[in-house]
C-alpha cells in the first residue's frame, strides 16, 4: 500500500479585504501519495496560491484537517509550523527568493542555520548537490552574478539541502526563459523519479506536462477537465 | 553547532552591510550621544576629585575649623556685621581643650605693585602658625616668624602664582608695593590646586600685625583656622564654639549668628551639590539624547525590516521560529551598540584631553566609563530594537506567493 503524504480534507480559507471577504478556498479535498508529481493548475485568483500556501504550512486554513505525513498540523503553533517546514517542506518559488548578500552556498545552506547544529557533513552535501546542478563553477556567486536559471538551481539546492519529503514548487519556471524551464523541469522529473514527492502549480500545460498527475482548479474547488 | 552560531552571525552581519548607509546613521545617532553621556559623566567625576583633592591638599582634614566673620549662608555675602569677631574670642576658643590650634588673620583686597605692573589681590595678615593651620609652607625662602610680627616688618611671602602674575622674575629680597608702602619678598608659598574661579595661589601674607596696624587698621579678625585635636566630635566642638561666640557677641534667643562655621563635611558637601546639580542636568540631557538616538535606532530598523520583508519571510519559510527572527534583529542591534560603545567610549576619551587644554579640569579614566557606554548602548539600542524585531518575526511568509 502506498502511503499519503498529503490529506486534506474540507479544507477552506475566506480573506478579508476591507469590509469584503472573499471565500478563496470553498472545501478542498486533496490526497497526495509519496512519490507523486501532481500539477495543480488554474487561471489568476483561482486560489492555487493559497492552496499551495495551506499545504506548505505557511497558512492556516480556516476549517478544514490536513494531515501531512501522518500528522494532523492545522492547528499547531507557528513555532511548530516552522519546525516542521524546516523538516520536511522544501520550497522553490517564481521569484527565487535567494538572499541578495549571500553566496549560491550560503543560500543552500540557510536552512539549516535554524537548525540545532550544522555539520561538515552538510557543506559537502550543499557543495555535492551544487555540482549535482551544474553549479559547481558558481558556488561563491552572488545571486546577482547567476542568470535565472542558475539561481533558480540554486534554489532547488536550498530546498533539498534539509532532505524534504515533499517539494512545494510555485511557478517555478515563470520567471525563466523556455530552456531554462525545460532544464529546471528535467532537475524535476529526476528528483520524483528518485522518490521526492512534488506538488507544482502552474498555468503553462507545457510545464505540467512533465508532470505525472494533473488537478484544476477553479473557484475554489477542483473541477474535472 | 559552534559552526552553525558562526554561520548565524555571519548572516546577520552581511544583512547588516548590506545597508551600509542605514547601518551608518544607527551608529552615528548611538555613538554621539554616547559620546555626551561618557564626556558628561567623566567630567563630572574629574570635578568631584579635583574638590576632593583640593580640599585635601588644604588638609582642611577631618579635624579643623574655619570661622568666618559676619553671618549668612556657607557661599554668598554676609548679612550682619562683621567687625564683631576679634582676638579675644581667639583667646578664649584656645582655652578649649579639644582645640589644638588657632590661626586667625586680617584679609581684604588690595593694590599690589611691582614696577610696571599693578594688580588687584587678596592679601592676608597671619601668624607663623598659620604654616601649620594650612598645611601651607614656603617652596622658597621662609614664612614670617616671630620676629617679623614684633617689629611690624613690612615683609611678604608671595602665593605662588604671584611671580608670574606680576610679569617678572622677582627674586627674594626685591620689594613689591602694597597699598602704597613697599614690602619686602622672604618667601614663596609652595603651589596650591585650585577649584573654579577662586584662585588659592593668587594671594600675598605678610604678619598680622603689619596688616592690622600698617595697612587695613582694624582691630577685629576676619577669620580664624581651628585645628582640633584628634577624635574630635566636630558637631559637639561646633556646638560648643557657637555657643561661646554667641555669648560673646551678645546674641540671644533669634538674633542670627554673625560668624560662619566652616567644617570640611559643610564645605565638601557645599562644592559638590553645586557639582552635583549642574552634572545631574546635564546627564538628563544626554539621556534625552539617547533616547532621541534610540527612536532613530528604532525607525531605522522598521525601514530595514520594511525593505527585507521578503527575505524575512523566506527565513521563516525555510523554518526560522519567530523567536528566531527575534534573536536575529536583536544580535544585529547588539552589534551595532557594541561598536558605538565602543567608538563612543573611545571619543569621550578624546574629548576629555580636549577638553582639558582649555578647562582646569583634568581627564580622567575610569572603567566605569566604559562600563556606562557599553551599557547604555546595549540597552538603548536592544530596547529599541525589540518592537521593530517582534514585527519582522510576525511578517506572514504566505506574502512569498502573493505573486500571481
Amino acid at each position: 500500500m502506498v502511503e499519503k503524504l498529503v490529506i486534506l480534507r474540507g479544507i477552506t480559507k475566506t480573506y478579508k479585504t476591507g469590509n469584503v471577504a472573499s471565500q478563496i478556498l470553498k472545501g478542498i479535498d486533496l490526497e497526495v501519495e509519496e512519490k507523486e508529481f501532481l500539477a495543480i493548475m488554474g487561471v489568476s485568483g483561482s486560489g492555487k496560491s493559497t492552496l499551495l500556501n495551506i499545504i506548505g504550512l505557511l497558512d492556516k486554513p480556516d476549517s478544514g484537517t490536513y494531515i501531512l505525513d501522518g500528522q494532523e498540523v492545522s492547528k499547531l503553533s507557528k513555532n511548530e509550523l516552522a519546525y516542521i517546514r524546516n523538516r520536511k517542506i522544501g520550497f522553490v518559488f517564481q521569484a527565487f527568493h535567494l538572499v541578495p548578500w549571500a553566496t549560491a552556498l550560503e543560500n543552500v545552506l540557510m536552512p539549516l542555520l535554524y537548525r540545532g547544529s550544522f555539520k561538515k557533513e552538510d557543506e559537502d552535501r550543499a557543495l555535492q548537490l551544487l555540482t549535482r546542478l551544474g553549479l559547481e563553477k558558481r558556488i561563491n556567486a552572488k545571486p546577482s552574478e547567476l542568470s535565472g536559471g542558475e539561481q533558480q538551481r540554486v534554489a532547488i539546492a536550498r530546498a533539498l539541502i534539509t532532505k524534504p519529503k515533499l517539494l512545494l514548487a510555485d511557478e517555478p519556471t515563470g520567471n525563466l526563459d523556455s530552456k531554462s524551464s525545460q532544464e529546471v523541469m528535467k532537475i524535476f522529473k529526476e528528483l520524483n523519479e528518485e522518490g521526492l514527492t512534488i506538488i507544482m502549480v502552474t498555468h503553462d500545460p507545457e510545464i505540467a506536462k512533465f508532470a505525472q498527475k494533473i488537478k484544476i482548479i477553479k473557484d475554489g474547488v477542483f473541477v474535472e477537465r | 553547532m559552534k559552526n552553525s552560531f558562526f554561520q548565524f552571525l555571519k548572516d546577520i552581519l552581511k544583512e547588516l552591510f548590506s545597508n551600509k548607509v542605514n547601518f551608518f546613521f544607527m551608529f552615528l545617532a548611538l555613538t554621539i550621544s554616547l559620546i555626551a553621556l561618557n564626556t558628561i559623566y567623566s567630567l563630572g567625576l574629574s570635578a568631584k576629585k579635583q574638590v576632593l583633592d583640593s580640599l585635601a591638599s588644604v588638609q582642611f582634614g577631618k579635624d579643623a575649623m574655619l570661622i568666618i566673620a559676619g553671618g549668612g549662608r556657607i557661599i554668598g555675602l554676609t548679612t550682619t556685621r562683621t567687625d564683631t569677631l576679634t582676638l579675644e574670642d581667639v583667646k578664649e576658643l584656645e582655652k578649649l581643650d579639644f582645640v589644638k590650634l588657632a590661626s586667625p588673620m586680617v584679609r581684604g583686597t588690595l593694590e599690589v605693585s611691582y614696577k610696571d605692573f599693578a594688580e588687584k589681590i587678596r592679601v592676608e595678615g597671619v601668624f607663623p602658625n598659620y604654616t601649620v593651620a594650612n598645611n601651607w609652607y614656603p617652596k622658597i625662602g621662609r614664612f614670617i616668624d616671630e620676629r617679623d610680627l614684633k617689629t611690624m616688618a613690612k615683609v611678604c611671602v608671595l602665593g605662588a602664582d604671584i611671580p608670574e602674575k606680576l610679569n617678572k622674575k622677582i627674586v627674594l629680597g626685591e620689594k613689591i608695593k602694597i597699598a602704597g608702602e613697599y614690602f619686602e619678598i622672604i618667601g614663596v608659598l609652595e603651589p596650591k590646586p585650585s577649584y573654579g574661579h577662586f584662585r588659592r595661589d593668587e594671594r600675598v601674607i605678610i604678619p598680622f600685625t603689619t596688616a592690622q596696624r600698617r595697612v587695613f587698621n582694624k582691630d577685629y579678625i576676619d577669620a580664624v583656622k581651628l585645628l582640633f585635636k584628634e577624635e574630635t566630635d566636630i558637631k559637639l566642638a561646633e556646638k560648643k564654639i557657637r555657643e561661646i561666640l554667641r555669648k560673646r557677641h551678645n546674641l540671644y534667643g533669634i538674633d542670627p549668628d554673625d560668624f560662619r562655621l566652616i567644617t570640611p563635611e559643610l564645605a565638601i558637601s557645599v562644592f559638590t551639590k553645586t557639582l552635583r546639580t549642574i552634572n545631574m542636568f546635564l546627564l538628563v540631557i544626554a539621556l534625552i539624547s539617547l533616547v532621541i538616538s534610540g527612536v532613530i535606532i528604532m525607525n531605522l530598523m522598521y525601514a530595514n525590516i520594511e525593505e527585507k520583508a521578503p527575505i524575512i519571510a523566506l527565513r521563516i519559510a525555510i523554518g526560522a521560529s519567530p523567536r528566531k527572527i527575534i534573536e536575529h534583529y536583536l544580535i544585529m542591534s547588539f552589534f551595532i551598540a557594541s561598536i558605538s560603545g565602543f567608538a563612543g567610549w573611545i571619543l569621550s576619551l578624546i574629548l576629555m584631553e580636549i577638553i582639558s587644554f582649555f578647562t582646569p579640569l583634568k581627564p580622567i579614566f575610569s572603567w566605569w566609563v566604559f562600563l556606562l557606554s557599553f551599557s547604555f548602548a546595549s540597552f538603548t539600542a536592544i530596547s529599541f530594537t525589540l518592537i521593530p524585531a517582534i514585527k519582522a518575526s510576525q511578517i506572514e511568509p504566505a506574502i512569498l506567493l502573493k505573486s500571481l
